[in-house]
């Protein structure tokens, strides 16, 4: 479900902290029903391109045009939530409503209504009681996603997913993210570190390598004279049971 | 028992003290939670120093203590600390700095002699009725505060990144929870003394989060343990003519290997 409206545009920007510009010259946009994955490796500048998504992280130089202000719901890195805080998967999916509400505000019933919906959108509903930190690495992430839900997102930003997981959750996670987008029509941005995550599930991609960038459709970035001139190795990208997986290496004589 | 609260300072000295381990057990559970609990201590040092100098300059103790107290929570809220060290580094050095100020200033100021002991240890059962009238207001509104906007500070101590992204002032938020905290502090120590108001704020959450099942109860949990060990300590020191501070302290302490006990007996069961 693609529409052709920029949700939100980068124009050459240059970001950086303490006017010490990080990423330049970085234009991309995403439009309402895409999900963009925006790929590179620690250092690369990907934390400074989501928070300057997030408004956190004003530009530098260039200019950053939202269409209105999308509701964004964030999904940060799961490593960066102490979970020593006795919250239940409820109580976490209700904090995505905290954005709707004023200071003075209470969570109305429809409130309640909206978190629950979430956590059975994402297969946690039967969870709900259970404490967070007592949740696994996978189910914590589902209700960190019910959370993002909650505030009812134009766009869904997540930070990481499938950081730390096991094959089998990484696979479901970004499966659920995939059928969010695809079937929702919610728009994605997904940060990773790790290509393969989002090579069947994003529609376009930012590419941050070796102080290059690449933006563009997934089919037009994912060749493999690209991506092994980007990642400076022989990459070959194959087609197994309908989906792409990459072979980094020369192959063994 | 009864005529035991017969006498004035006996019940001035309990309001005091329920109103002190409301307000501190309340904010207790964020402290413990936030991992600053040393931030307690440094702020409890930081409003006896503020007590001390007002003695030596000839104003009142609490207001010292309250607006050093509060400058010194801003200040611990608003600093970021150098790369090269942690966060908590900045608190050792404000407990170091307020704990010696306290016996330099009471060293070179005879004013303050008098009033030393309970500045340093405090003395409830010496609490007079416009300093209960002080500390149960302020407590109030400390309280009446996080009832007010408790949704607000679970979200900013549980999870920052997100409350900032959501377009809440996290900074605003820590440091409001950072001056209640301060203010709590500094109207209890002149009353309780460092120790108390520094046990108050820290064990009776401690035992609250070993014991419940929840945040919710742990809110409640928290602030009742406090009350009831400040009454406790209250009667016992009556009835066996031991100082109600330490004793208080040394009650609120056992709360703690209890509440672990409990919570093993209960996962055993």
């Amino acid at each position: 479900m693609k529409h052709d409206r920029p949700l939100l545009a980068f124009f050459d920007t240059s970001l950086g902290y303490g006017g010490v510009p990080v990423l330049r010259h970085l234009s991309f946009h995403i439009c309402r029903g895409e999900f963009l994955g925006i790929v590179g490796p620690n250092g690369s500048g990907k934390t400074t391109i989501l928070r300057a998504i997030l408004g956190l992280v004003k530009p530098l130089h260039g200019t950053i045009q939202r269409s209105a202000t999308p509701v964004i719901g964030y999904v940060p890195q799961r490593e960066h939530i102490d979970t020593i805080m006795p919250v239940t998967a409820f109580e976490v999916a209700l904090m995505g409503r905290a954005g709707r509400l004023s200071a003075f505000g209470r969570e109305s019933r429809r409130d309640r209504e909206v978190a629950r919906q979430a956590l059975a959108r994402v297969g946690v509903a039967h969870l709900e009681s259970r404490l967070f930190r007592d949740l696994s690495g996978g189910q914590q992430q589902r209700v960190l996603i019910a959370r993002a839900l909650a505030a009812e997102p134009e766009l869904l930003v997540l930070d990481e997913p499938t950081t730390g997981m096991d094959l089998a959750s990484e696979y479901s996670i970004v499966e659920l993210i995939r059928n969010l987008n695809r079937e929702s029509g919610l728009t994605v941005i997904l940060v990773t570190h790790v290509l393969p995550v989002v090579l069947n599930a994003a529609t376009t991609i930012l590419l941050l390598e070796n102080g290059r960038i690449l933006s563009g459709d997934l089919a037009d970035v994912l060749e493999e004279q690209t991506l092994s001139s980007l990642y400076r190795l022989p990459v070959r990208l194959l087609q197994v049971g309908g989906r792409r997986t990459l072979v980094v290496g020369a192959a063994d004589a | 028992m009864r005529d035991m609260f017969q006498l004035e300072f006996m019940r001035l000295a309990a309001v005091a003290g329920v109103f002190a381990a409301l307000s501190l057990g309340i904010l207790g559970v964020y402290v413990v939670l936030k991992r600053v609990v040393f931030v307690g201590l440094a702020l409890s040092n930081l409003a006896t120093v503020g007590a001390a100098l007002a003695l030596a300059a000839g104003w009142p103790a609490e207001a010292g203590a309250l607006l050093l107290t509060l400058l010194g929570a801003a200040a611990l809220a608003l600093a970021g600390t150098p790369r090269r060290l942690p966060a908590e580094s900045l608190v050792g050095w404000t407990f170091a700095v307020a704990s010696a100020g306290t016996v330099l200033v009471l060293a070179i100021s005879h004013r303050a002699d008098a009033d030393a002991m309970r500045l340093l240890f405090g003395n409830v059962l010496a609490i007079t009725a416009p300093e209960a009238a002080a500390l149960a207001t302020v407590a109030s509104v400390v309280v009446t505060v996080h009832l007010l906007f408790a949704r607000r500070f679970v979200l900013v101590v549980f999870d920052p990144e997100t409350a900032r992204a959501a377009g809440i002032a996290t900074g605003a938020w820590l440091l409001a929870l950072y001056v209640t905290l301060g203010a709590a502090t500094a109207a209890a120590v002149h009353e309780t003394g460092a120790l108390l108001a520094f046990a108050l704020v820290t064990l009776p959450a401690m035992a609250a989060l070993l014991l419940g099942t929840g945040l919710r109860s742990a809110f409640v949990v928290a602030p009742v343990l406090a009350v009831a060990a400040v009454l406790a300590g209250l009667v016992l020191s009556y009835l066996l003519d031991l100082p109600t501070g330490p004793l208080t302290v040394a009650l609120l302490a056992l709360l703690v290997p209890l509440a672990a006990l409990a919570q093993r007996l209960r996962r055993s069961l």
